[in-house]
């Protein structure tokens, strides 16, 4: 595949979008206006706490979402093309084939009772017309191109018979064998060993110079991020809060809950528990956003009594005063303020000194 | 795998000799007299009792008794002696205490009427419970969804007998759409014995097809939130792939289970449904026996209930290390 040098659009852009599924308590607003873009070759971070709807954001994209259960607005362009005004069929054609996914947990993710060679020919073979044999060499190319040893004895193995290594790497053998343009990693890393996790983004990193893909990876450690990302989107209760190229957000971070984020990380220098300055109290239910900015309960710096933290929804504006561009943050303090209260409060504690 | 069956099989063989002995303990050293029931209850005069009591080698230790009986099965032997002596060859469960007759044949003419009734009902379930169950977890909330739901609760709260007869009325008697439910050998006419069996096999699979429509709704809808499945989505799989293929797969394993199991105790006996139908099966076979205190009978039914069971128990292990790969490693 010819890399695309053109400055045509990015491959994948998001526009606006929102996920909301109506249960018995209310409708649940899991992704509330979200936009972003990524280009082939480009590798996009997204993080939050749990239920910050960066994984709905992923399963809408992919279609994965409960169509009838769900109501998705916006547009998903996916190489020009919206996902959202495809139907059902003609999405699942582009599954796999155009974008792939590889999830949290690889033991739970392959089928336990089909071994891994056969569930990749599967995948090679549901957009591909060729014969089993054919499919089978090119899967055991792709175990071996991800790293696994002896991928043709591999390839009758099951899942449990795999370490976890392994698995993930199998996992991205699969997702990789259509050469998608893009590929959703949802937490790749965070069910495997400290010391086989950054094998693993190696190896995605790698792959991603090789097939020139877009990739989005879904996670909530910043050092996953600082090491594979070039964007981040920090995302809150369904909505972006912070974006900006990596080193824009970890070293220059605007959002008091990118500062909650990087403080929650210990550091190895100094004391780690002194420096550890956790977000309290949990993330907001998607059924009852609070009014105005969905973090200001949390909020160490919120402008309450008058507002507009509670009274006033902030958008998601460039900065102005520092020059960062695409640097853009949802926040209601003053950018004074903000560079100020980072550099006396934050920049101290936690990974971010 | 080979280590495996053979400790399955050696376990089993083990679990038997004990319910062997247990049985025997009970109904020998148990406070029944059946020399008096074989030479007929109060008129027996003490000489005659006691001929039969040695006959029968009731006067010997329970061990050498055990001894005797677990030869018989397996040589064969004679009972009694003199002009009343039978001979009783291998597979020997001794004879009736009522009639004299040999129970390997009584069971020989009971068993095939069970096996029939449970093989045919055990098809009807498997296909309509375990059919009912996936596709309502498929439609989940869906009109078909609430009405296998519907369907399990009344037919699971319903009696055999009750349904039995209710379905008897309607398809036999007042329109005439079923024949009477009766057993004919299958070696005398197969389409003779179908007919008989129908309104057993209704009967039976209709009830057991509430339960496992249940069980495999439950199961199914288990398997279908597992990550495999949203992987084989995210693959591109057409999605009658994903519930053929891969969810069937997964949700289908652990009904293998129970349904050998409930296989294995059905074919030691359906008591209810023999009764409803009068057929004179295995389950029946036994009742009778315990009101008549026919001990030689009522051993026979425990011991090759037991020996079905065991059997089957055996069997759904081996399967199981067939369907489920991660089984075979222990």
């Amino acid at each position: 595949m010819a890399p695309q040098t053109t400055t045509t659009d990015p491959y994948l852009q998001v526009k606006d979008l929102r996920v909301s599924f109506p249960t018995e308590d209310g409708v649940v607003r899991a992704v509330d206006g979200v936009s972003f873009s990524v280009a082939r070759g480009r590798t996009l971070g997204i993080v939050g706490e749990s239920g910050s709807g960066k994984s709905v954001t992923s399963l809408s994209i992919m279609g994965l979402h409960n169509r009838k259960r769900t109501k998705v607005e916006g547009q998903i362009l996916l190489g020009g093309e919206d996902l959202l005004a495809l139907n059902d069929e003609q999405v699942r054609r582009r599954r796999g084939r155009d974008m792939a996914m590889i999830f949290q947990d690889p033991l739970s993710a392959l089928h336990p009772f089909y071994t891994v060679g056969h569930q990749i020919v599967e995948a090679y073979r549901v957009h591909h017309k060729v014969s089993k044999a054919q499919a089978k060499k090119r899967a055991i190319e792709i175990l071996d191109r991800v790293g696994i040893p002896k991928p043709d004895k591999r390839f009758d193995q099951y899942a449990h018979e795999f370490s976890g290594g392994m698995r993930q790497r199998a996992m991205i053998a699969m997702s990789l064998i259509n050469d998608p343009d893009l590929l959703i990693a949802d937490e790749p890393t965070t069910a495997l060993d400290v010391t086989v996790q950054a094998q693993i983004l190696d190896l995605l990193e790698d792959l991603q110079r090789e097939f020139n893909s877009a990739i989005i990876i879904i996670t909530h450690d910043l050092g996953v991020v600082s090491q594979v990302a070039d964007e981040v989107l920090v995302m809150y209760a369904g909505r972006v809060a912070e974006f900006g190229t990596a080193e824009q957000v970890l070293r220059g971070p605007q959002h008091p809950y990118t500062w909650g984020l990087l403080s929650s990380v210990p550091s190895l220098h100094g004391n780690a528990e002194e420096d550890l300055l956790p977000i309290k109290g949990n993330p907001p239910s998607l059924i009852n956003v609070p009014p105005g900015c969905p973090f200001n309960p949390r909020c160490r710096y919120a402008m309450l009594d008058p507002g507009p933290c509670d009274t006033e929804v902030p958008q998601l504006l460039p900065l102005a005063l520092s020059n960062e561009p695409g640097h853009t943050v949802a926040c209601h303090l003053p950018e004074r303020q903000r560079k100020e209260t980072y550099e006396n409060d934050i920049a101290s504690v936690g990974v971010a000194r | 795998m080979l280590r495996f069956a053979v400790r399955r099989v050696l376990l089993a063989v083990l679990t038997l000799f004990a319910i062997s002995v247990a049985a025997f303990s009970l109904f020998f050293l148990g406070p029944a007299d059946p020399a008096a029931t074989m030479c007929g209850s109060k008129l027996c005069d003490p000489a005659t009792h006691a001929r039969i009591t040695h006959d029968l080698g009731l006067d010997q230790p329970a061990i050498n008794q055990y001894a005797a009986y677990m030869r018989g099965v397996f040589v064969g032997r004679t009972i009694g002696s003199g002009e009343t002596a039978i001979d009783c060859p291998a597979p020997c469960l001794g004879v009736s205490f009522r009639t004299r007759e040999p129970v390997t044949q009584i069971l020989a003419r009971a068993f095939p009427v069970t096996i029939s009734i449970v093989l045919g009902a055990a098809v009807v379930y498997l296909v309509v419970g375990v059919g009912l169950g996936m596709l309502s977890a498929i439609r989940r909330g869906s009109f078909i969804d609430r009405t296998a739901v519907g369907f399990s609760l009344s037919f699971a709260s319903m009696q055999i007998y009750f349904l039995g007869l209710l379905l008897a009325y309607l398809l036999v008697w007042k329109t005439g759409l079923l024949p009477r439910p009766q057993y004919i050998s299958p070696t005398e006419s197969i389409t003779g014995w179908m007919g008989g069996m129908l309104l057993p096999w209704i009967t039976l699979g209709l009830i057991n097809s509430a339960i496992y429509a249940r069980l495999a709704r439950a199961q199914m809808l288990e398997t279908l939130s597992e990550d495999f499945i949203r992987t084989a989505r995210a693959k591109g799989l057409p999605i009658k792939r994903v519930y053929l293929k891969h969810a069937f797969r997964a949700a289908v394993t652990p009904l293998v289970t129970i349904a050998g199991l409930d296989l294995g105790t059905q074919l030691g006996g359906v008591v209810i449904t023999e009764t409803t139908f009068t057929m004179q099966g295995a389950g029946r076979t036994a009742v009778l026996a315990v009101f008549q205190q026919n001990l030689p009978i009522i051993m026979a039914t425990v011991l090759l209930a037991a020996v079905i069971i065991v059997m089957m128990n055996v069997i759904v292990d081996m399967l199981y290390a067939v369907i489920d790969p991660r089984v075979r490693l222990s």
